[in-house]
């Protein structure tokens, strides 16, 4: 199973079981680092260290954005110091899923860090430079999700 | 029977809530929040809850370093860990500082109780 595939299993398991939204994949093109960095949307960075090595950025529609900070506060607009507590522990549950799995497939270890959300053009903070790039794109009934993950495999602990 | 008091420590205010959530509906009283490991030191040291509940992932100190510190204090306390990291490796780490329960977010409320019974046995058999 690749890594893109675990992402992929976790996002739409988290998203259904937290804030009760069904995400179908769709047909839209990946874009390079530097768009990435420049997207004007709301967006999550959450970087991982150890065997996995990754930048993974999500990007919210507005529509999408709203609709999981105000489920997750049971059906309220946070306040805005709120806001990024609530889609960062959205990003947190999803990519923790994503990493643990990771782990217990591998026996190695990866571990994440705290989420960082960035403002409607806020340009990202970091380095997306990775060997690999993989990307995941959904729609749903209540706006769009996409998934950038940028990532290497570290091998440091192969043959023991 | 007196309600088993609780200290939660996480800075998501959404786990924050659904852990009151369930577990006021059930026979305990949160009768505190910390938003990250050293307000959680603190607010232990003023409220001396029966349980915490912690996240591991946090702002500053983690949970699982929280922990140590609050073990080396009081070596008789009560910690649930939580985390949406709930690999083995991950277990193995809680293990090795002395704690037992490790459960994953997001989490099945029964899994939740079940624990929490548990810490609750484990301090009446002390």
């Amino acid at each position: 199973m690749e890594v893109k595939d675990v992402f992929d299993d976790a996002f739409c398991d988290v998203t259904k079981k937290i804030v009760k939204l069904d995400l179908h994949k769709s047909d839209e093109k990946m874009q390079d680092a530097q768009a990435v960095s420049d997207f004007q949307d709301y967006r999550e960075m959450i970087q991982t260290q150890g065997y996995v090595n990754a930048v993974i950025v999500c990007r919210f529609s507005n529509e999408m954005f709203h609709y999981i900070t105000n489920t997750m506060n049971n059906g309220v607009t946070p306040s805005g110091e709120e806001l990024p507590l609530y889609i960062n522990e959205y990003i947190n549950i999803a990519c923790g899923c994503a990493i643990s799995r990771i782990n217990d497939m591998t026996g190695q270890l990866s571990r994440l860090t705290v989420p960082r959300f960035y403002q409607c053009g806020e340009p990202l903070e970091g380095d997306l430079d990775f060997r690999e790039q993989r990307f995941l794109s959904y729609d749903s009934r209540l706006g769009k999700l996409q998934v950038y993950l940028f990532y290497s495999l570290n091998d440091y602990e192969e043959g023991k | 029977m007196d309600k088993k008091t609780i200290l939660v420590v996480d800075d998501s205010p959404f786990a924050s809530k659904q852990i009151k959530d369930i577990v006021e509906e059930n026979g305990y009283e949160v009768i505190g929040y910390a938003k990250n490991g050293n307000e959680g030191i603190n607010m232990y040291e003023e409220l001396h809850p029966d349980i915490v509940i912690m996240d591991i992932i946090m702002p500053g100190i983690d949970g699982l370093e929280t922990a140590e510190i609050l073990m080396k204090k009081d070596p008789s306390i009560k910690i649930l860990m939580l985390s949406s990291l709930c690999d083995s490796g991950t277990l193995e780490e809680v293990k090795s500082i002395g704690l037992k329960y490790l459960i994953p977010k997001p989490w099945e409320d029964d899994v939740l109780l079940a624990t929490l019974e548990l810490l609750v046995k484990q301090d009446n058999r002390q």
